[in-house]
């Protein structure tokens, strides 16, 4: 697993150089080609071929990747914010209001996340990008609120929030000067590997036709157009499936490697 | 040990009542007129819309709403289907069977192929076979569950046209035929979503008992029972597997939200009529009541599942079943 | 009449994280005859866990014994043997235990299984002759009630009783020799006492010869027939117990008979022995205690003594002893 931090790293910069720069240097991913070459292999203009529709295979995996990465990390960014505020509160204090919020993340975490994820989608209808960040952030938040409250339980009672106490500081600047930043490093590396289940999700929800909708592309709904010409086309699936896949990789192996970084005394 | 299944049993049902309340709350909290959410953008006539009015409470206090939901609920009554304009307890009773194969054979598959694989992996660590265990495993988990189910339609039905691409029966199969045509046909239909939800899944069972067995296969009692010259096999199974177990059990209720992720894309792929796709279609046509029941049926199936994890984990365990 | 058990020239190494092939165990020489209990004593680092588990050979993985060594066992040479040929001996002829009784126990198997388990793994039926039987033994180890100790799960069992359990399970097979590897060392003092009864109850009414690990010397007075004191991987003295205790020769003998709390002496605290003992691959050269002794010559530093007799019965690896008693 050592050995699989740098390539997780590589990855990630592969993945993150083609969500960025990929969209400026390739073709317009939703018209059609001029000369309508329809399911075509590689060629020098299309270094991935072409699609049903005549569309160009990398230019809609570029920008495929760009709307996968961004709703992804603002996903994560939501899910980080609330997770590790609640998880503080739940964990960080004692009494009744600290209690309640426990009770809460635990009622949170008992729900299956595709549940309440399929629940709000019906209840919003078509999602843009943003309402979908929105949603999976949203049912994203539990996991990291309790490791979060995990680490605020442990560090409650360390030793130099205890000196703090000593010197004067308020439960509350305990809490927020002292005990949250410890809980950072954990936090962080939930959100890394919640990236890749949030990559998932969103191409998920976009294979079952109610994430992003074509001819937007998105690497789940290229999935999902791709079913149709197996076929025929099976690069088609491949092409972004593969791409998932890494990502999805990237994402873990970084988290794994943070991990490593961050709390090497426990593995 | 009574008094303490009966307070877990406590638990699990709050938790049921509680996530049914949350999910009822949620379609309600959201902007917009909830009856507008609840009708998309069909067409429905005045008096059908009245009596949805009426049944939602639109009007009415939420507390309201959600006390009538629950008492619906346990008569078994859980709303009625926008789309189908069926009973959606009735719709969700069609559809449970399939579900309960699919998953029930999944869990079977893993926590016996899993858990041997697992040992095996322990007693064995540094071999090949055991490395490319841990490694296969780990790759399929990464996959998504729906692109694993599409490669292997690609491979197992077109490529090399061994299994239907999707389905759980033959619908031109002879009403007449036989049991074991029946059955063969069952299972020539449950071949590919069954290895799809297996491969997707089975790495976790398969490292939680690798490293618990890594564990015990070192414990001196292990060392104890060969100085007494109990033979190999019974060690392994005796005493590096079976005290291995315990954490491993634990690990099943934490396992059955990842089936349900994995049962509604798999179930998608291969057009499975379970209640997996059923959610996913009915989250596509914003049936919102059959969203809610199957929703709740499917937080019931979890907490069920999770009780009786908890429940045989405590049984397999001496320390916990004597205190 | 043969004796035993002969182990000769026993070298056992390790792999370690600096060392692939560390030597814990130098070449040490000893015989067992039927009957006799020999004691092993030494303090931990030794080497006398690794020498007590090479003869049943259930050495850590990685552990190997070194080309010279000879085990025999009742005349058979056990070092050229298969783990398949190795395991009818254990238990039918060759029992051990082990230091902690509870973690010695399956703790997802009740107590009688696991007697039953000794039982039949030698090939005789289970059943309820086999049930009855473990009941037997359970009372022959001074259980007060053994159905119900039976019945049990071993968390549920005190420290003494465990151990007790253990020498059960160890007797099912009926060995011929029982290897006891620091046995009371986790227990209370005054369970440590019967535990020590007991096994010597048992060894006499079986004929079974036993060896017993352990780091304190005062346990093995008045019950031991031999004692083999063991620093850092090598024997340094062996004699039978009176004389050891009464005219012990080698300095380290010595010191460590000085440590022991005494009612008859003046001095109200033990006298340590200076500095700490060697760890494998750090030993010194020449005798490996001479950086301690308080009588180290010139000649100690250079070579290391071998095990010569002082007397018949009397063995101490010693410059110093050997040349005192003009060996």
């Amino acid at each position: 697993m050592t050995r699989a931090r740098p390539l997780g790293i590589a990855l990630a910069l592969v993945v993150v150089m083609l969500a960025v720069l990929g969209p400026l240097l390739t073709a317009d991913p939703l018209t059609a080609t001029v000369d309508g070459l329809v399911l075509q292999g590689p060629t020098a203009r299309h270094w991935l071929g072409t699609d049903q529709f005549g569309r160009d295979v990398l230019a809609r995996l570029a920008h495929g990747a760009r709307l996968s990465l961004g709703i992804a990390g603002l996903a994560i960014g939501i899910a980080l914010v609330i997770g590790s505020f609640l998880g503080l509160l739940a964990g960080g204090r004692d009494g009744l209001g600290a209690r309640l919020c426990s009770r809460a993340i635990d009622l949170a975490l008992s729900l299956p996340r595709v549940v309440v994820l399929l629940v709000l989608v019906a209840a919003t209808g078509t999602l843009g990008p943003l309402a979908l960040a929105a949603v999976l952030g949203l049912t994203g938040w539990p996991a990291i609120a309790r490791l979060t409250r995990g680490e605020a339980e442990r560090l409650r009672h360390a030793p130099y929030v205890l000196a703090a106490r000593t010197l004067g500081a308020s439960p509350r600047r305990q809490l927020l000067a002292h005990v949250l930043p410890g809980t950072l490093p954990a936090a962080l590396i939930a959100a890394t590997l919640g990236v890749a289940d949030v990559l998932l999700l969103e191409a998920g929800l976009s294979y079952l036709g109610i994430g992003v909708q074509p001819p937007t592309p998105t690497w789940g709904n290229m999935i999902l157009e791709a079913q149709g010409h197996l076929a025929t086309a099976p690069r088609l699936l491949l092409i972004p499936a593969l791409a998932l896949v890494t990502a999805t990789a990237a994402a873990t192996l970084l988290g794994d490697a943070l991990r490593a970084r961050l709390s090497p005394h426990r593995r | 040990m009574i008094g303490w299944v009966l307070r877990r049993t406590a638990a699990a049902v709050a938790l049921v009542v509680l996530g049914t309340i949350v999910l009822v709350v949620l379609v309600h909290l959201l902007p917009g007129d909830p009856l507008t959410a609840i009708i998309g953008d069909r067409a429905i006539d005045p008096a059908a819309r009245d009596a949805l009015a009426a049944r939602w409470g639109i009007g009415r206090p939420l507390p309201t709403v959600v006390a009538d939901f629950l008492r619906n609920a346990l008569h078994g009554d859980l709303g009625t289907s926008l789309a189908e304009q069926r009973p959606v307890a009735t719709i969700l009773r069609e559809r449970l069977g399939p579900t309960i194969l699919l998953g029930g054979t999944t869990l079977l598959v893993n926590f016996t192929v899993g858990l041997f694989l697992g040992t095996w992996s322990a007693l064995h660590p540094e071999s090949r076979r055991a490395r490319a265990i841990g490694a296969i495993s780990l790759a399929t988990y990464t996959i998504p569950a729906f692109v694993i189910g599409l490669g292997l339609v690609w491979l197992g039905a077109i490529a090399l046209p061994w299994f239907p691409a999707g389905g759980a029966s033959d619908p031109l199969l002879d009403p007449e035929a036989g049991l074991v045509a029946v059955l063969l046909d069952r299972a020539h239909h449950l071949a590919l979503p069954l290895l799809t939800m297996v491969l997707a899944t089975i790495a976790v069972p398969i490292r939680q008992q690798r490293s618990a067995a890594l564990e015990t296969a070192h414990a001196a009692w292990v060392v104890a029972a060969r100085a007494r010259g109990v033979a190999p096999r019974r060690v392994a199974w005796q005493h590096v597997w079976r005290p291995a177990l315990s954490p491993v059990i634990t690990l099943l209720g934490l396992w059955l939200p990842m089936l349900v992720s994995g049962a509604v894309f798999v179930e998608a792929v291969f057009a499975w009529p379970g209640i997996g796709s059923l959610l996913a279609t009915a989250t596509a046509q914003r049936d919102i009541p059959l969203v809610i029941g199957t929703g709740v049926v499917v937080i019931l199936l979890v907490q069920v599942g999770s009780l009786l994890a908890d429940i045989l984990q405590r049984l397999l365990d001496p320390v916990q079943r004597t205190a | 009449m043969t004796p035993l058990l002969e182990v000769e020239r026993l070298q056992v190494t390790v792999p370690t994280p600096g060392d692939p092939d560390m030597v814990a165990v130098d070449g040490v020489s000893f015989a067992v005859a039927r009957g006799e209990f020999v004691a092993l004593v030494g303090e931990s680092g030794c080497g006398k866990s690794l020498t007590a588990l090479a003869i049943p050979r259930l050495l850590p993985s990685g552990a190997r014994l070194g080309p010279d060594t000879s085990i025999r066992f009742d005349g058979v040479e056990l070092t050229p043997h298969p783990e398949s040929a190795m395991r009818p001996l254990r238990g039918a002829r060759i029992a051990m235990i082990f230091q902690d009784p509870l973690a010695s126990l399956n703790p997802v198997m009740r107590v009688a299984d696991q007697i039953v388990e000794a039982i039949r793994a030698h090939g005789t039926s289970g059943g309820a002759r086999a049930e009855a039987r473990a009941i037997e033994l359970l009372s022959e180890v001074g259980i007060a009630d053994p159905s119900r100790c039976a019945a049990a799960w071993p968390h549920q069992l005190s420290g003494g009783m465990r151990q007790r359990v253990m020498i059960a399970i160890a007797l099912a097979g009926e060995p011929d020799l029982l290897v006891a590897d620091e046995p009371t060392t986790a227990l209370d003092a005054t369970v440590q006492a019967q535990i020590l009864e007991l096994l010597d109850t048992v060894r006499r009414a079986r004929g079974m010869a036993m060896v017993l690990i352990t780091h304190d010397l005062a346990i093995v007075a008045g019950r031991a027939d031999r004692v083999l004191v063991m620093y850092a991987g090598r024997i340094v003295e062996a004699a039978a117990t009176t004389a050891l205790f009464t005219t012990p020769a080698h300095p380290y003998t010595r010191a460590l008979l000085a440590t022991l709390p005494r009612l008859d002496r003046d001095a109200l605290l033990p006298d340590p022995i200076p500095g700490a003992v060697p760890s494998p691959g750090r030993w010194p050269t020449g005798c490996r205690f001479h950086p301690r002794c308080t009588r180290a010559r010139a000649a100690c530093h250079e070579a290391i003594p071998p095990l010569d007799p002082i007397t018949a019965h009397h063995h101490v690896a010693c410059w110093v002893a050997s040349d005192e008693a003009g060996a």
